[in-house]
Order: C-alpha cells, then structure tokens, then sequence
C-alpha cells in the first residue's frame, strides 16, 4: 500500500513535466513557430510535487521565428539537469550494504538508480547508453553512474546530453 | 582508585576481594622439655598449608615433614582431619614429593587431597601427630576458618573490569623464634598465618559496532605465591583448568542466549600493567571467554538473528541500526566456587550506524554533466526499448543489472 503511495507520488511531477514538453512539441511543430524551450526553474526532488511546471507552460507569440538551437549546455538552466532526473539519497540508503565493517554501494543500490533515471527521463526520443564504474572495484565505496542521451535529431534536442551520478558512502569510526 | 591499562585502553578497576578469618590452636601434650630438639621438631609440627583447586574448589594439605639427614626427626604418623558443617573426613595421602633444600639435605612433603568438603565449606582443619621416639608426643594444631560472604555479580560500565581476588594458599606455621622460648603447652598464639591469593582480571572488550564480536572477556591472572616465589609460574594458568563451557551469553542484540567457548591463553602480556605499583611482573592472560555461535543483520526486520543466515558471521553483531545503552550479560562459568557469578557490561553507543540522516554511514549523490566518455561496454537502449523496459518496471517495480542489460540485447524492431 505504503508503496504504491509512494510511487504515485513519485510519478506525479512526471507526468505534468511530461505533459508540458507535449504540448509544446505540438505547438512547435504545428504552428511553424520555434521558442527555446523554457526550462524548469529549478531541478525538483522527484519525491515533491512541483506544480511550477504548468505556469512554465511556452507559449507560442504568433508571427515570431526563431532558430531553433539547442542550448543544452547554457549556464543558467542547463538542460541535462531537466532530460534526467535528480534522485535522493533517502531513496537509495536502504541498498548499502556492511560487508568486514565496511559499507559498500551494492549492485541492488546502482540498479535502482538505473531504473528511476530510465523511468523518470522526461526527453526519450533517440538513444540513452548507461553505465557505472567503481573508483575502486575492492572497496566498492564510490561509483559514478553516467547517462547519455544521443536525440534522434528529429525533435527539440540536437546535442548530446550527459549527466553522471557520483555517489560516495563514507563512513565515521 | 587503581586502574588497569590493556587493549590499549585503560580500565578503572572494580575490586572484590574474598576475606576470610582463621582462628588457630595449637597444642601440645606431655612436651619433654630435656630434649633439645623439641622446638625445631615443634617447628614442623604445626607447620602446613591449604592450597585451593579452584577448579572443583576443594584443597590439598601439605607439609614439609622431616629432615632426612636427621634420623632422630622421623615421625611415627600424621594423620589429617577436616570437616565441613555436616561432614568431617580424614586425608589420603596422594603423593609424596622428594626435593632438595639449599643445603643439599633432602626433604619430603606429603600431600592430602581432601575430595569431599568444599574449600568454602570447611570449618576446621587440624592436624595431630604423634611421635615415639620422643617418648609420649603428641600434637595438634587446628585451624578454624570463617569467610565472609561474597557477592557473587558485577555490573561494569565502559573501561571498567572486575580484578576477582581469592584466596589461593594459606601457610600456617609457627615463629620460630617466640616458639622456644614458650614454657607452656599452649602454643596458639605462636602460628602465623600468611595468605597468598590468586587475582583474576576479567577484562571486556570494547564491543566495536560495525563488526561481528567474538571474544567477550579476556581474563588475566597474577598470583601472590608465583611473585614471592620470584618468577616461577602456577601450573594450573590455562583457562581451561579453571573454567566451565557454561558461560551463557545474552546482550542487547537478541532474545535467545548465545553459546561460548573458551580459548587459553597463556604468555606474559606486555600490553597489560596496573598502576597501582603492584610488583606485576608476572600478570599474564589465561584466557579469554569466546562466542562460537554465527549471527547476521537482517536488513529487512533490522534484528540480528542468530544462525546461518546470508552473510553470518561468527559472534555478536550490535544492530546496525542501534543506539543506547547496550547491554551484555553472562555467567562467568569460572571455577567452581564462581560458577553462578553474573557479569554484566554496559556500553554506549549515542549513534547509529545505518541511519540515512543521522547514521555514521553516509550516503552522498552529486550529479554533474561533465562527459564521462562511457567506453564500449556500456548499455544502450534506442526509445523502443526504453519504452519496453518502462512497460516493464509498471508491471514489475524494478530490474537488476542483468535484467537491465537484456533490454539493450533485445532486438530493436
């Protein structure tokens, strides 16, 4: 129950995001009109439901025409921050594991954040690669999980997206 | 207030001292005063010692009889009683043991076992003998002793340990030099009484709480007679010979009692001294109290369970997500006389060690898009399959790694 719960809210900010970018293909493609993409004001905890999506709702200025250019990679409101999702070490503390006293990041631990960041991506058109690699394979204290996303080219994005998970277990005596 | 320092740590002593009193007589019949050795035979008269097994808690007597060169010293009998409140037995000579004094002379020394009374049961030991060749001797010399009672548990706090002290030997004899100048028949007042004890250091360790712990207690041991003796060690100094696999064990980890084993050990120990000046030159580990059963963590219940669950291990695990006090108690199972003795320890521990927020395991997620130039073994998955796997996860909640891969081998079309 308490999990069903949970993933309905976990999915709730989705799928408004979802539904934005939607309606913004549609216009974009419908109406010849071209706009950058207005990106979330800030990146959302998954676990809060953000409403501010709907008043970043773009709209479409009839008779404007803009280039179309990906600004993935702008300072301000980069858009690899918006293509993935940010996640919450909350979610993930109850994978770690002691093995000799030591804490180590379990193979449990890297797919669960593999499976949100799949399942929460708001921009699927063209081809994530994924991958993770432990700085130290004996340790297993610290692994950096990487996404790429490659767009087909046919919708909003051109450019490659990237985004990488560094997560650390440390530990006090 | 004495302390202790071991496992590089140092211990406030808690002391419990077992004290007895003995009343001593010492008689002599029809004493001929015209003979010149009467009070160097009247020196080995009374003189004999009680020495405790504290494995059964019963004692031996001894005594050093006579002077071999020395004919005229040869006694006719001895003869040896004890008793308890409700029993009275006489010894059996086990042994007779040769040696050889300073001087050359040969010397015996006759041993009783006494089996049957307890050594914290007896209420008199007296010996008397009788010796023909000096016409019509006769002597006894009895003992009465009383001990005080003993509190037989110990609570102990962190960096605390238990020093047990018993009474292991009692050397009655007489002063020699009052002795011949006595005139009278009564030569109570003449016996000493010396007692050696054994001290025994129940050492905790310090329960680490990120790892199984196997040893409880270490247990060292000095003895008064081994010190005065300048450097000859007990024997009887292996744990085993003092201790019973009784020792139950329960703590704060689970309900059901652990089962423990004891390890000897026997070597000085450098890392150990006390620093209230006693001359410890010879303090040593005996041994120390081990738990032989495995135990894990279940992270699903966070309870410890004992037996041969996923990652067990031998020992007690403190809960990974404990804090408090925690608290470990066992019967010392040590010696007879001890075998009902409850020690408990007590330790805090003001955190957590899984706790996502205040757990001393931390847990930390930075994102960044600095290209990570994923190499040739990475996943990929085209939006058909991406799609695939989402249909998937409603159904299923989560994929593995491996299932995860699958996806991307999946045919695309």
């Amino acid at each position: 129950m308490n999990r069903i719960i949970k993933t309905a809210l976990l999915l709730s900010p989705v799928v408004t995001v979802v539904a934005g970018i939607g309606i913004y293909f549609g216009l974009s493609t419908s109406g010849n009109v071209a706009k950058q993409p207005k990106p979330l004001k800030k990146e959302t905890a998954p676990n809060v439901p953000d409403n501010s999506s709907k008043d970043n709702k773009p709209e479409a200025p009839p008779g404007l025409n803009i280039e179309i250019k990906d600004n993935s990679q702008t300072e301000k409101n980069p858009l690899w921050l918006h293509v993935f999702p940010s996640i919450n070490q909350e979610f993930y503390y109850r994978y770690l594991r002691l093995v000799d006293g030591k804490p180590i990041i379990t193979d449990d631990l890297i797919a669960h954040v593999v499976n949100d960041v799949l399942v929460k991506m708001q921009y699927t058109d063209g081809d994530v690669s994924w991958e993770y690699s432990f700085k130290d394979d004996t340790l297993k204290n610290d692994v950096t999980i990487s996404f790429i996303l490659k767009p087909t080219g046919r919708g909003i994005l051109k450019d490659v997206v990237n985004k990488s998970y560094h997560i650390v277990v440390s530990k006090q005596d | 207030m004495s302390s202790l320092i071991a496992n590089n740590q140092t211990y406030e002593i808690v002391k419990q001292v077992e004290t007895a009193n003995f009343e001593t007589h010492a008689n002599f019949s029809l004493y001929n005063s015209e003979n010149n050795d009467a009070s160097s035979i009247m020196d080995k008269l009374f003189g004999f010692y009680v020495k405790r097994n504290f494995i059964d808690d019963t004692f031996n007597i001894a005594w050093s009889d006579v002077d071999l060169s020395s004919p005229l010293r040869l006694l006719d009998s001895h003869d040896f009683q004890a008793s308890s409140s409700n029993k009275v037995t006489a010894g059996n000579t086990t042994g007779v043991i040769s040696s050889h004094d300073e001087s050359g002379a040969t010397r015996e020394a006759r041993h009783f076992a006494l089996n049957d009374i307890k050594f914290r049961d007896a209420t008199s030991w007296s010996k008397s003998i009788v010796d023909s060749r000096i016409k019509d001797t006769h002597a006894i010399a009895s003992v009465f002793p009383m001990f005080s009672f003993f509190n037989k548990e110990a609570h102990l706090k962190t960096k605390q340990a238990l020093q047990i002290d018993l009474i292991h030997e009692i050397v009655f004899s007489n002063d020699p030099i009052t002795f011949v100048r006595a005139d009278s028949h009564d030569y109570s007042s003449y016996m000493k009484t010396n007692v050696y004890y054994s001290h025994f250091f129940v050492v905790p360790r310090n329960v680490d709480q990120y790892k199984h712990n196997i040893t409880i207690t270490d247990i060292y041991k000095y003895d008064d007679l081994d010190n005065r003796k300048n450097g000859n060690i007990d024997e009887n100094s292996y744990l085993h010979e003092y201790a019973f696999n009784q020792n139950k064990y329960s703590s704060s980890s689970q309900k059901s009692q652990l089962n423990t084993y004891i390890q000897d050990g026997f070597a000085k120990d450098e890392t150990i001294s006390l620093s209230d000046n006693q001359a410890l030159k010879n303090i040593y580990k005996i041994g120390s109290i081990n738990i032989s059963d495995q135990t894990f963590y279940n992270y699903a219940t966070n309870k410890v369970e004992v037996g041969l669950g996923g990652d067990a291990k031998q020992g007690d695990l403190v809960p990974y997500n404990f804090n408090g006090n925690f608290d470990q108690q066992y019967n010392l199972g040590f010696i007879d006389f001890l075998k009902d003795y409850k020690i408990s320890i007590s330790q805090n521990f003001e955190q957590k060690v899984l706790d996502p927020y205040a757990g001393k395991v931390q847990l930390h997620i930075t994102s960044s898009n600095v290209d990570s130039h994923l190499n040739s073994t990475k996943s990929t998955l085209t939006g058909k399959q991406l799609q695939s796997f989402r249909d998937v996860v409603k159904e299923v909640n989560f994929v593995s790694l491996e299932g995860l891969r699958r996806f991307s081998d999946e045919q695309d079309n």
